[in-house]
């Protein structure tokens, strides 16, 4: 399959870019490392007319420690995120759940920027322009109908991003710019909750980097992954955990994320009641697991039924959460 | 064994160093000056008429140089079976009706792939939608819409049916009615691809001087060079197909395939050479995928396990035409009875039509899918009779020299052998027992351990039934190899001047191999029907030994000796009571070439499988021999079930081998760990998803094919049953298929064998394995569903 037309600019500052991207408003993709942009075009989900590489700029590639914050440029290769020890030593997520996307030659291309602001997937919607033509065009893709719920009044997309759930278990900020303004949003506000449009970025603005606070001493945490196969596939459901202990050795805090469950990573909200003040046997994960995923609408549009990834979440989340909380964790080197 | 010096050896293979550093070119890496891209127009309704097609705008579109539709053929029809029972029932271009989604139905060749795009958006056809089935046993039923009229010697009431296959031998109501235990089960199996890396693509060229020039990618160029000179109208020698490498076929590269017809035709409209390339999409949506079966299935047995009878219902979904449906139904039969002794058995098979894809065999062609259902009822049995499942295959498995219902003598059979030493390699009573026992404990991860087994043919009698060979003495002594064998990636190249070199005594190296080419190389009867290594390869031995015997002849004279006396050892011959009396091969062409009227050393080789079959057995009656020579295996696989997840993953399999005489042990096992990783797809992971007859996952990201880190750790035992001799024929058997059904029936065992769930569908999707140990733990729901 081919690649429509397009325009290619390669700007080399962060300046040049956002002024292409404003130039451009509405007409303009930015292209980072393509892994998830290039399939869309060639089976024409997206059609620019101009795509704005960012690989020539080359201050939004690294990893930088700074005053307790690291930062990661939004270029930078997930294979460096792998690589890196500031990651492994601080953010056992983050390292999972990049080495989770796939292979290296996914890893080498794809990258931190690329890899958040991906868009959602369905089975019905992820296909070529000449299967989309033998049926309505679905929600996504400008029509009103749902292939994966026949009588579905909206979008189930899912959001199949691996860093995310990781980097929103971390609290992590993203810095968006647009030319003349910047602004910090959490990861977590970066999704809208709707699966047509799921990241809330403006036409204009780009992500341009990730800043994480170093976490406590006391503080682990994990991401893990259900799929069909290691080397390729996006998570049919995920879970990052991050879990703080008191000198104690108990539970002082923890936020679990969940990942593939709908348009959005999904906090799980009141938690804490579950954790906190207890040793990990303590921990009802029984009763935990009654309120994980509790509300979410998992549809048969991924490449296990719905219900099937419904019911996984409790055995991801817990798996996350007892990853993080490991006795002796806190490291992970390759 | 003689003192052998290629054959028996794992030598590297021939294509290794080009492949591997990208240098081969396979056909979508031939281009021609003056090339044309091709694109296929295809039907987006599973069952439909075609009221018109109008092509006008397409043909007027810049840039296009030829369309054409059914109106510009000659509405030839064609069929993987073309007999007086089964004829060709398929269209190359659909002429007034679709009975699939993507079947051709206009061909458009342009200056780009954007031009041919483009015009195929340009062609309108007006179809008026027919109601369509898609489940075989639904488009059975008297009331189904009618795809095709049902094969008139089908006298049941049945709609759609395409082909019957009907035998039967002993007394089976008599042999129930005596019987300890009897079963009844039904093992259902899902549509599959093949997996080749390489999307089927054709380069056709059709000159001035009226030749039809074709590369494509394919399993024979013999058959493909028939089937295209049939449907053009062409005189086979105005039909060459030529040699270009193959990035794998598993089967689904024989017979014809419509982009290569309308490559073809294309050219021939504008004399420009045209290269069409599936899409992987177009690949999943209009190639063919392999034969899915049901297999219903009774078994009587006594109360020591001995089988007494069988009574077997095969129902196969053939798609929308024939396609190998009435083969496989033919072939499973033959599954059913080769490997165990069954006294008495009643067999029926139905193709069935229905409005999916047509179907192409696949490695095993019904095997894998018939041992399923054989060898987990054996489990089944096995288990109520309390007997080990290693037992109850050893009282019933054949004896070498049996000889079959259909005639056919299992010769030097290995199976016994193979079941007694995986088992004994992997301790398999011991860690059966202890699985069964730990079953009931807490843990999360269940562990099992099965065994499934194979016995498969080789080299059957299809089209072009034999093998021919030239080997040719070049004047410096050195050896070039003719064959038209083609290698499809499983090294046939490498094994053939194995042989060579090896009749020869020529280095391996030096020797030269011309393959694949219907102008100018020797018939061969293809990379099918597991054959190549036992027919071509004899073919190829035949001929190397009438060119060592006319180059030791015109030594003898030369040297003043009795031709009995000499020994030829890397391209010299000499005397073996006086060693100083040499010459090279170059001298003994020379003298040949000066003595005999210029005669240069050429051998011609011929060989052909059950010299006293005139022709293939029946399909429908199953009478008539089938092969020569059946290879057997015995597997053991290792599984863990996450119980949570109802995960299946296999840790390891074991396999014992009879493949007969192994001309190159080292792609012995390179087959054999292919054949783990498509079993492990078949029996996990893979699966084609349909929905009204439209593919809904045609993608490597979507079709779940084992990638590199799934692959399982596998072990070998070779059990020899032949040795090769000089001036015998090679005793190779099959090794190339054989071993995906003993993969799948293994892990399935296994997995009752962990968990107490048995599997009667595959794959084993883990939403169905945590449903299936549900019911466990609730038992009156199980009853329920007789599948897990």
């Amino acid at each position: 399959m081919r690649l429509p037309h397009f325009d290619l600019r390669q700007p080399s500052t962060v300046e040049e870019a956002l002024s292409l991207m404003e130039e451009f408003r509405g007409s303009a993709l930015a292209l980072a490392g393509g892994t998830d942009l290039i399939p869309l075009m060639r089976y024409r989900l997206e059609v620019p007319s101009t795509l704005v590489s960012l690989q020539k700029v080359d201050c939004l590639k690294g990893i930088s420690l700074q005053d307790g914050r690291v930062f990661i440029g939004a270029m930078t290769p997930l294979a460096d995120l792998v690589s890196s020890s500031i990651i492994s030593d601080n953010f056992p997520a983050l390292l999972q759940a990049a080495r989770a996307v796939g292979a290296p030659p996914i890893l080498n291309l794809a990258t931190v920027g690329g890899n958040i602001c991906q868009n959602s997937r369905c089975l019905y919607y992820n296909q070529s322009r000449t299967w989309r033509l033998e049926r309505p065009a679905c929600f996504k893709a400008g029509g009103n109908v749902c292939h994966a719920v026949p009588k579905g009044n909206k979008c189930f997309s899912v959001y199949s991003g691996d860093l995310a759930p990781a980097l929103v278990a971390l609290d992590a900020v993203a810095a968006v710019e647009k030319r003349g303004r910047s602004r910090s949003v959490s990861i977590e506000e970066l999704f809208s909750g709707n699966g047509l449009h799921p990241i809330a970025l403006g036409k204009e603005e780009l992500v341009t980097g990730v800043a994480i606070l170093l976490p406590e001493k006391s503080s682990n945490s994990s991401y893990m992954k259900m799929r069909a196969r290691p080397s390729i596939d996006y998570p049919l459901v995920s879970a990052a955990a991050c879990a703080t202990r008191g000198g104690n050795g108990k539970i002082e805090k923890i936020r679990l994320v969940l990942g593939a469950v709908g348009p959005s990573p999904v906090v799980v909200g009141d938690v804490g009641r579950f954790f906190e003040g207890k040793t990990l046997d303590e921990v009802d994960f029984d009763a935990l697991s009654e309120i994980i995923g509790k509300g979410a609408r998992m549809v048969d549009n991924l490449t296990f039924p719905g219900s099937y990834r419904k019911a996984m979440l409790s055995v991801i989340a817990e798996k996350a959460v007892r990853a993080a909380l490991r006795p002796g964790a806190g490291k992970e080197k390759q | 064994m003689d003192d052998l010096s290629y054959v028996g050896r794992s030598i590297p293979r021939k294509d290794g160093p080009i492949k591997a550093t990208g240098r081969a070119k396979y056909t979508v890496d031939v281009t021609l000056p003056g090339m044309l891209v091709g694109k296929v127009l295809r039907s987006p309704h599973p069952h439909a008429r075609i009221l018109s097609i109008d092509t006008s705008k397409a043909t007027r579109l810049p840039g296009v140089k030829a369309v054409v539709t059914a109106a510009d053929s000659l509405k030839i029809k064609h069929g993987f079976v073309d007999t007086p029972r089964y004829p060709a029932d398929q269209y190359p271009l659909a002429v007034d009706r679709v009975r699939h989604v993507g079947e051709d139905i206009a061909g458009v060749a342009a200056i780009d792939e954007d031009t041919a795009e483009e015009a195929l958006s340009l062609i309108e056809v007006e179809y008026e939608p027919l109601a369509a089935v898609f489940d075989p046993e639904e488009a059975m039923r008297p009331d189904a819409p009618e795809i095709h009229p049902s094969h008139p010697k089908v006298n049941e009431p049945y709609r759609n049916i395409g082909g019957k296959t009907a035998t039967s031998w002993g007394d089976v109501e008599k042999a129930f009615a005596e019987s300890y235990l009897v079963r009844e089960d039904k093992f259902y199996c899902q549509m599959r691809a093949h997996g080749y890396m390489e999307p089927q693509a054709t380069l056709a060229h059709f000159d001035y001087s009226g030749k039809l020039n074709v590369w494509t990618s394919s399993m024979g160029v013999f058959l493909k060079r028939a089937k295209l000179a049939k449907t053009l109208g062409l005189p086979y020698g105005s039909v060459r197909v030529l040699k270009t490498y193959v990035g794998g076929a598993f089967g689904g590269k024989i017979d014809l395939f419509h982009h290569e017809y309308i490559a073809s035709l294309l050219s021939m409209k504008c004399h420009l050479p045209v290269k069409i390339v599936y899409s992987r999409e177009e690949v999943f949506k209009a190639a063919r995928p392999a034969q899915p079966l049901i297999v219903q299935i009774k078994t009587g047995v006594a109360k020591d396990g001995t089988i007494l009878g069988q009574e077997i219902h095969a129902i196969n979904d053939s798609g929308a035409y024939h396609g190998s449906g009435v083969v496989v139904i033919f072939l499973a039969w033959g599954f059913a009875m080769a490997p165990y002794r069954v006294p008495s058995l009643k067999y029926e098979g139905y193709s069935v039509y229905t409005n999916n894809l047509v179907r192409a065999p696949q490695r095993g062609h019904g095997a894998p899918k018939m041992r399923f259902a054989a060898e987990s009822q054996f489990d089944m049995i096995a288990e109520e009779l309390g007997i080990d499942p290693v037992e109850f295959r050893l009282r019933n498995v054949r004896k070498p020299g049996d000889i079959l219902p259909n005639g056919d003598s299992v010769k030097n059979f290995g199976l016994r052998e193979c079941i007694e030493r995986v088992a004994e390699r992997t301790d398999f009573k011991n860690r059966h027992e202890a699985a069964k026992r730990e079953r009931e404990t807490g843990s999360k991860v269940k562990r099992g351990i099965g065994i499934g087994t194979t016995a498969y043919f080789g080299g059957s009698l299809i089209y072009p039934n034999s093998s021919s060979a030239l080997v040719r003495l070049n004047d410096d002594g050195s050896v070039s190899l003719l064959t038209g064998a083609l290698d499809i990636g499983q090294g046939c190249e490498t094994v053939l001047c194995q042989i060579v070199a090896e009749e020869l005594g020529v280095p391996v190296e030096e020797v030269q191999i011309y393959a694949a080419d219907t102008e100018t190389t020797p018939v061969d009867i293809g990379s099918w029907i597991s054959g190549l290594t036992y027919v071509t390869g004899n073919a190829v031995k035949k001929a190397a030994e009438q060119a060592m015997k006319k180059l030791l002849a015109a030594a003898a004279r030369e040297l003043g000796a009795d031709v009995n006396d000499l020994v030829a050892r890397n391209k010299e011959i000499f005397v073996s009571h006086c060693p100083d009396k040499t010459i090279s091969y170059a001298g003994a062409v020379a003298a040949s070439i000066a003595r005999d009227r210029g005669d240069s050393i050429i051998g011609e080789g011929h060989f052909r499988t059950m010299k006293d079959e005139p022709f293939h057995p029946s399909l429908a009656s199953t009478k008539g021999r089938w092969t020569e020579n059946y290879s057997s295996y015995a597997q053991v696989a290792e599984v863990e079930v996450d119980t949570e997840t109802g995960v299946v993953k296999i840790a390891k399999v074991t396999t014992a081998h009879d493949c007969g005489f192994p001309v190159n042990p080292a792609l012995v096992e390179g087959q054999i760990d292919g054949q783990v990783s498509m079993g492990q797809g078949h029996i996990l992971t893979e699966e084609i998803r349909v929905e009204n007859g439209c593919v809904i996952n045609p993608s490597f990201l979507e079709y779940k094919i084992p990638c590199s880190l799934d692959m399982v750790e596998t072990d070998y035992i070779d059990v020899i049953t032949e040795q090769y001799k000089r001036g015998h024929h090679y005793n190779t058997k099959e090794v190339g298929e054989g071993y995906v059904s003993g993969t799948v029936v293994s892990v399935a065992n296994a997995v009752f064998n962990a968990t107490g769930v048995r599997v009667r569908k595959t794959p084993i999707h883990p939403h169905d394995m945590l449903a299936a140990l549900d019911r466990l733990r609730t038992p009156k729901e199980e009853k329920k569903s007789g599948r897990s």
